[in-house]
Order: C-alpha cells, then sequence, then structure tokens
C-alpha cells in the first residue's frame, strides 16, 4: 500500500515537473525567436511590424554590439540562456523533489515475457 | 599499402593516438561490470546504475553528434551570428530531455522491468505489434544515421592523417552542364582521374587553371564573378586503392580513417556494452569541452585587431569623431558587419533562416531531443531522483558553454578567413573544412621554448570531433543491437532463450552490426546530410508524442499511441517524398524547356514532353511549398514556411489525442502503471 502511495506522489511530482518544463519552453520560444525577429531581423518602412510600431524602422536601426555580440543576440538569445541556465539550477536544486522509483520488476529482463 | 606522412601529421597521430589509448582502456575496464547480474539489463542499460557524472555527460555527448563540430561550424561560418537563433533552443534542452520524462520514464520501466523503448511502450499498452513498429523505426532510423556517421568519423580521420595527394600530372579543366568545375589529372600509372567542384558562384565565368605548390601540389583555378576576379584551389587527386574482393576504388586516406574509427569503436561497443558507450562518453564529453573552451581562447586571439571611428562629444560640447581599436570577438563582429551586414542581422546570406524557419528550428532541437530513443534509454538507467536532478545541473552547464563557444570561434573564422572556405564566393576549400582548418591555424603559434606544439594541440581539438562522432554512433550501435536481440528475438521470436544464448547473440549482433554499417560507409551515397536530418525528424515524430502520452495521460490507448506513432513518421516521409519529387518534375520541366530552346535555334522538331513531370505539377500546384525554390534537390517540402517537423508533431498530436478519445483504454494498465 506504501508503495503504491509512493508511486502516485512520484506520477504527480512528474506531472506537474513536466508541465513547468513545457511552460518554460513556450516563454523561452516566444521570448527568443520574438525579440529576434523583430530586433534582430530587417523590415521594410510598410511591414505590419513598423507599422504597429513593434519594429524599428529601416532608417532609425543602429549597429550596436554588446561584449562583441550584435545587442539583438545579447538580448534575443545569450541573456535568455543564461536565464533558462539559471532557472534549470534552481529547478535542479529547489523544484524537483526526490522521489522513490520504485522496485525493479522480477519479470522482464532476462525472459522475453 | 605504404603510409607516407609529415612531422605535423605524426604529432597529430600522436594526440589521437593516445585518446584512442584512453578510449579502449575504458572499454575494456567496463567489461568487468557484465559479470553482475542479469546480463541482457546490464549489458544494454547497466543496470539502472547511472550516477549524475555519467548520466550527464552521456546524454550531453550522446546528443551532440558529428555534425555540431562540422556541419554546424560551417553554417556560423557561411551564415553568421543568425545561427545564434537557429541554434538558440539549447536553453531549454536540458529541461526537454530530461526533466520532461525523465522520473516518470524511469518508473513505468522499473514497474515491467523494461529494458529498450519499444519494451517500456509494448508494455505499458500491452501490446507486441506497437513494440515490434517501434523497433521497426528505430531500426531503419539509426541504420541510415549510422552510415551517415561512420563516413563523418572516417573524414574527420583523413583530415588529421592527411596523406600527400596521389603522383599525378595536370591535364586541363572544363565547366561540364551543370555548372561544375572538372579537373583532369594522369595518374602515374597511366589512369584518368577527375576531380570536381562547384563553381564559386552559379553565374561565375571559368578564366583558366594553373598548377601550383602551396604546401602540397594543388591546382590554381580563376574565375570572373561580378567583376571581380577570384580563385579556387583544388587538391589534387587523393592516393586510391581498390578493394580485394569488392572492386571498390577508394580513398586510401578515407579508408584508413573510417578502419580505424569503426574498429575501434565496434570494439568497444561490443565487448563493454552499455558501460563501455557510458564510460567513453564521458571522456568524449570532457574532451569536447576542453576543445571548445581552449579553441575559442585561441580562436579570440587569433582575430586581427580593427580600427573604427566612433562619433562623441567633446569636452567643449563640439561633435567629434575618435578611432577606437576593437580586438577579439569585438573586432570579428565589426569586421563580419564589413565583409557584409547581412552577417549580422537576421535572416542571413541568402534569406537563410526567415521567421518559419526559425521557429521551426526552435522546435526542432528541444522536440527532437526529447524525441530522441537513444536519450530516452538514458533517462531509463539512471539509479534514483538526486542523480537526475545533478545531471540536470551539468548538462545545462555543458550546453551554454559548448554552443556559445562555438559560436564564438567560427564567427572569429570568418573574421580570420573572410572569403576563404566559402562556397559561394571562395578560394581555398569547401566550408565543412572550416573545423580542421581553424584546429591548424589557431595553433599553428604554439611553442614550447623552441618545439612547436601547434600540431600535437590541433590533434586534440581534432579529437572533440572525432569524441562527438564516436559517442553517438556508440549509442546507436547498441541501439540497434538491442532493437534486434531483446525487441525482435527474445521478445517475438524466441523468448524462452537462455541467458548463456543471449549473452553470445548480445556480442555477435553488436559486433555484426557495426560491420555491417561499416561496409555500407566504403561507398555511402552522396546526400547523408539530408538523411540524416530526416532521421532526426522522423525519430521525434514518431516517438515524443506516444511516450508523453503513454506516460502522462491515462486516456491513452494501444489504437491511439499507434496512430500517433504511424501519422508522425508518414507526414515526415511524405513531405521529404513531395520535396523530392518536386525537384524532380522542376528539374525535368526545366531540361525540357531548354531542349525546346535548342531545338527552336536548330530549326529541328521540337522533343517529347515530360508528361509525368508535367501531370504531377499540375496536379500538386495547390500544395503549400510546391515548386518553391529548396537549397538541395533532397531537401523536403516546406509546407507553410516550416520544416517538416512542425507538421509531423502536430499531426502525431492530433492523431494520438483524437484516436485515444475515440477508443478505450484498458482499465488494468491504467490500475497498473497510474495507481
Amino acid at each position: 500500500m506504501a508503495d503504491r502511495e509512493a508511486a502516485a506522489r512520484l506520477f504527480r511530482h512528474a506531472r506537474r515537473e513536466a508541465m513547468v518544463v513545457l511552460v518554460v519552453w513556450a516563454l523561452a520560444l516566444a521570448w527568443s525567436v520574438g525579440y529576434c525577429y523583430l530586433y534582430g531581423y530587417e523590415h521594410s518602412a510598410d511591414s505590419w511590424v513598423v507599422q504597429a510600431g513593434l519594429a524599428p524602422p529601416p532608417d532609425a536601426r543602429t549597429f550596436r554590439p554588446v561584449a562583441g555580440f550584435p545587442d539583438w543576440v545579447v538580448y534575443g538569445i545569450v541573456l535568455p540562456w543564461l536565464a533558462c541556465t539559471a532557472f534549470t539550477i534552481y529547478f535542479a536544486l529547489f523544484g524537483m523533489t526526490d522521489d522513490d522509483l520504485g522496485a525493479e520488476a522480477e519479470e522482464g529482463a532476462d525472459r522475453g515475457h | 599499402m605504404g603510409i607516407e606522412l609529415s612531422p605535423e601529421s605524426w604529432q597529430v597521430l600522436i594526440a589521437f593516438g593516445c585518446y584512442l589509448i584512453g578510449v579502449a582502456l575504458l572499454g575494456v575496464f567496463s567489461h568487468r561490470y557484465l559479470s553482475r547480474g542479469s546480463f541482457v539489463k546490464e549489458y544494454f542499460l547497466g543496470n539502472r546504475g547511472l550516477g549524475p557524472w555519467v548520466l550527464a555527460l552521456t546524454v550531453a555527448a550522446t546528443a551532440i553528434s558529428g555534425g555540431t563540430f562540422m556541419g554546424f561550424p560551417s553554417l556560423i561560418y557561411t551564415n553568421g551570428w543568425i545561427m545564434a537563433l537557429w541554434i538558440c533552443s539549447y536553453m531549454v534542452v536540458p529541461l526537454m530531455t530530461m526533466a520532461l520524462f525523465g522520473k516518470r520514464i524511469n518508473q513505468v520501466a522499473r514497474i515491467s522491468g523494461a529494458v529498450t523503448v519499444p519494451d517500456v511502450l509494448r508494455d505499458r499498452f500491452q501490446s507486441p505489434g506497437l513494440g515490434i513498429l517501434a523497433t521497426f523505426l528505430i531500426l531503419l532510423f539509426l541504420t541510415f544515421n549510422l552510415v551517415a556517421q561512420f563516413k563523418a568519423g572516417g573524414l574527420v580521420l583523413k583530415e588529421a592523417i592527411r596523406l600527400p595527394p596521389a603522383e599525378a600530372a595536370f591535364q586541363g579543366a572544363e565547366v561540364d552542364k551543370d555548372k561544375n568545375l572538372v579537373l583532369r589529372f594522369r595518374l602515374a600509372d597511366g589512369r584518368e582521374e577527375v576531380q570536381r567542384t562547384p563553381l564559386p558562384h552559379e553565374n561565375a565565368r571559368f578564366l583558366g587553371a594553373r598548377p601550383i605548390v602551396h604546401e602540397e601540389p594543388e591546382v590554381e583555378v580563376s574565375f570572373q564573378v561580378g567583376g571581380r576576379t577570384v580563385t579556387k584551389h583544388v587538391r589534387y587527386p587523393p592516393q586510391k586503392l581498390t578493394l580485394p574482393l569488392l572492386g571498390w576504388l577508394i580513398d586510401k586516406g578515407y579508408l584508413i580513417g573510417l578502419l580505424v574509427f569503426a574498429g575501434t569503436v565496434i570494439a568497444y561497443t561490443t565487448y563493454g556494452g552499455f558501460w563501455a558507450v557510458t564510460w567513453t562518453d564521458v571522456l568524449e564529453g570532457l574532451v569536447m569541452l576542453a576543445g571548445v573552451i581552449l579553441m575559442a581562447f585561441l580562436a579570440i586571439r587569433a582575430v586581427p585587431p580593427v580600427e573604427v571611428e566612433r562619433p562623441v562629444v567633446s569636452a567643449s560640447g563640439q561633435p567629434a569623431v575618435v578611432t577606437e581599436e576593437l580586438r577579439g570577438l569585438a573586432a570579428a563582429t565589426e569586421r563580419l558587419r564589413k565583409q557584409d551586414p547581412r552577417l549580422v542581422y537576421g535572416p542571413g546570406p541568402d534569406n537563410f533562416l526567415p521567421l518559419g524557419l526559425g521557429f521551426s528550428f526552435f522546435l526542432m532541437w528541444s522536440l527532437m531531443g526529447a524525441g530522441q530513443p537513444s536519450g530516452m534509454v538514458r533517462l531509463m538507467s539512471f539509479k534514483d531522483t538526486p542523480s537526475l536532478r545533478r545531471a540536470l545541473l551539468l548538462v545545462c552547464g555543458y550546453y551554454v558553454t559548448t554552443y556559445l563557444s562555438l559560436l564564438i570561434i567560427f564567427v572569429c573564422a570568418r573574421a580570420i578567413f573572410p572569403t576563404e572556405y566559402l562556397r559561394d564566393i571562395g578560394s581555398e576549400g569547401e566550408p565543412d573544412s572550416i573545423m580542421p582548418v581553424m584546429a591548424r591555424e589557431v595553433t599553428r603559434p604554439l611553442t614550447v621554448g623552441s618545439f612547436r606544439i601547434g600540431p600535437l594541440v590541433s590533434g586534440l581539438l581534432l579529437a572533440a570531433p572525432y569524441a562527438a562522432i564516436m559517442s553517438t554512433v556508440a549509442a546507436f550501435l547498441l541501439m540497434i543491437s538491442s532493437s534486434l536481440v531483446r525487441d525482435l528475438y527474445q521478445r517475438t521470436i524466441n523468448p524462452d532463450v537462455s541467458p548463456r544464448t543471449m549473452k553470445v547473440i548480445s556480442y555477435g549482433v553488436t559486433a555484426l552490426v557495426g560491420v555491417v554499417v561499416m561496409l555500407g560507409a566504403l561507398n555511402p551515397p552522396g546526400f547523408l546530410q539530408y538523411i540524416i536530418v530526416f532521421t532526426g525528424t522522423g525519430q521525434g515524430c514518431s516517438f515524443l508524442v506516444p511516450m508523453f502520452l503513454g506516460l502522462y495521460w491515462r486516456r491513452a490507448t494501444r489504437a491511439g499511441v499507434i496512430a500517433a506513432m504511424l501519422g508522425g513518421f508518414l507526414v515526415v516521409l511524405g513531405l521529404y517524398a513531395l520535396g523530392w519529387i518536386d525537384s524532380r518534375c522542376q528539374a525535368a520541366i526545366a531540361e525540357y524547356e531548354r531542349k525546346v530552346e535548342t531545338a527552336q535555334a536548330r530549326n529541328e522538331p521540337a522533343p517529347e514532353p515530360p508528361a509525368l513531370a508535367r501531370a504531377l505539377d499540375d496536379g500538386l500546384r495547390w500544395f503549400p511549398g510546391w515548386g518553391e525554390k529548396r537549397p538541395d534537390r533532397f531537401a523536403p517540402l516546406y509546407a507553410g514556411g516550416l520544416d517538416p517537423l512542425v507538421w509531423g508533431f502536430l499531426a502525431s498530436l492530433a492523431l494520438g489525442v483524437g484516436v485515444s478519445l475515440m477508443t478505450k483504454p484498458d482499465p488494468e494498465l491504467v490500475k497498473k502503471y497510474f495507481f
């Protein structure tokens, strides 16, 4: 009975952690692809992203390197990457729980059944 | 066969030799583990005993393949900083590959005693058919992928050995109808040999060619491109030999490289099984990490400084201009901007990464990584959850260091060699050789006293891609072997086979698979890069959704998971097949139109039109992506501007959920796996 409770607990924890992972994945996707598209790509003056004020028009853009990287690489990729790394470290240390993985089934490995 | 090598090549080989001895010793050491407990579980799964360090480095080393160190660098060199967006989903790959499934797949595998990925699916849904389908897909994808990896392994060692070219006399050069430059040579034994190389640009005009001696004999070819004269250096033909029995004429350097590579990796994988693969992964992972960090440091130092003018406001409030000297990465980025502004902005040269593909690649690395059966097996093998958590810490640090270092190294490479290794402008070589070239170039000035240690360090740097290929090959080799031995033979054909027989069969099949793949790599087809991408995409789309539904969704059913697996696979296969058909149709129609023009000019009767190509083109014109220009005739159809992975994944998800909702799950299985 205790084994089943431990197994069910692991399942609940694993499912919660999987949901957190998917949320982080979606946020990283939205930020990196979105930011790089708006500030790292060249857009014509009549494109909808410029018209909507989301991206700078071609005559207003200047090349600004930060520590040798183009600025859009720093804000769209390097910083989010470092943020994801920091979150992963936090998640591994404090977010994920330690659970009993359960005993190995007797049948299986050495027999084909 | 006699081998003449330069002193530099010997130093490179000594460094390689040290690495290979280390790998061999680990293989022998790992064999001792095989006498513990169940042979099958130990040989194919390490008896679920992986600790954090081994788990972290085996996950990372298996995911990083030859493409990471050969194809990716050439893409950075050619396309510049946009490659940061192309690769950036590795920021979430540790979470997606380890935290998404880790605990749960390990728990489910323990419940049924599963040893392989098909085992997990088969037991979770009590479906031998599902197990066999999964086994078939793994065999299909991994066998093709292995041929490509073996080829890459042979090529890296060939580059390290650098045999001198064959003795030959240059006869002349011409441009053929496919826009290839064809150089003719007469070998010492009287045979004629040709070297083919793409024109530096499709509109390049061939001016002439002359033999020269640089570091070795070469032919310098001149072209006129857009009002400029550019040169390209083409090597003399390689030394070749005829294979006994098969009668194939093979490049001697490649053959030596392939035999050494295959011999080492087959021997240690067969002898040591899972433990040999994972322990060598640890060594290979450390070699790769040390290699990229050292190379990034040396590459930044090797970039020539550049001066830029910067507007400032003087103390008196007047606008002024100051000259500033940039060094290191800042100088490299500035040099790229001056070469071509598209190298520092999206979508890169030649519209390399439009928004749809940028989005697709983010999904590709993160979803494909999570859906690889070779990664799932490693998650079935860790010993406890603290090991998983600590391994996650290590892997995220490993990826950020490796990929950002590679970006920096090959942006610097473009600054150091502005055109030399570009296919479109180029002079000396092809972009795929930029990794070995950088390894040689950045280590050239290194000395200890009066002794040049550059070649020795270069050998250690070249060991990094070699290690990457080796770790992937070993993992895939064991996966194929386990699919044949465990999933097909033991679980389907002969369930009562004795442990002793299983032991003999496991050793025999692993070695046999390695030898067969090596024979395939002796004369591999030329479009392997697309096979690698196809197999990776196909695996991701076939396994990610079925495994996710099976592990986390009580309502998932056998029929739903089979539909998800087949749906993902068939959509990816279909889009690749349609891409190939489209390319063939467009080529046939273009060829017909060219023949019509020629016939009209000569007053000859019109040729027969390509009826099938026309019919297919008319019938499929409505399909998104049909008829659009693609980078290669083997490239897939990018429907809606998106990679086939996106459509395969969506089809798999829709079918998996839809069919599961239309069918009923087995209550006993739900109780067994969801408590």
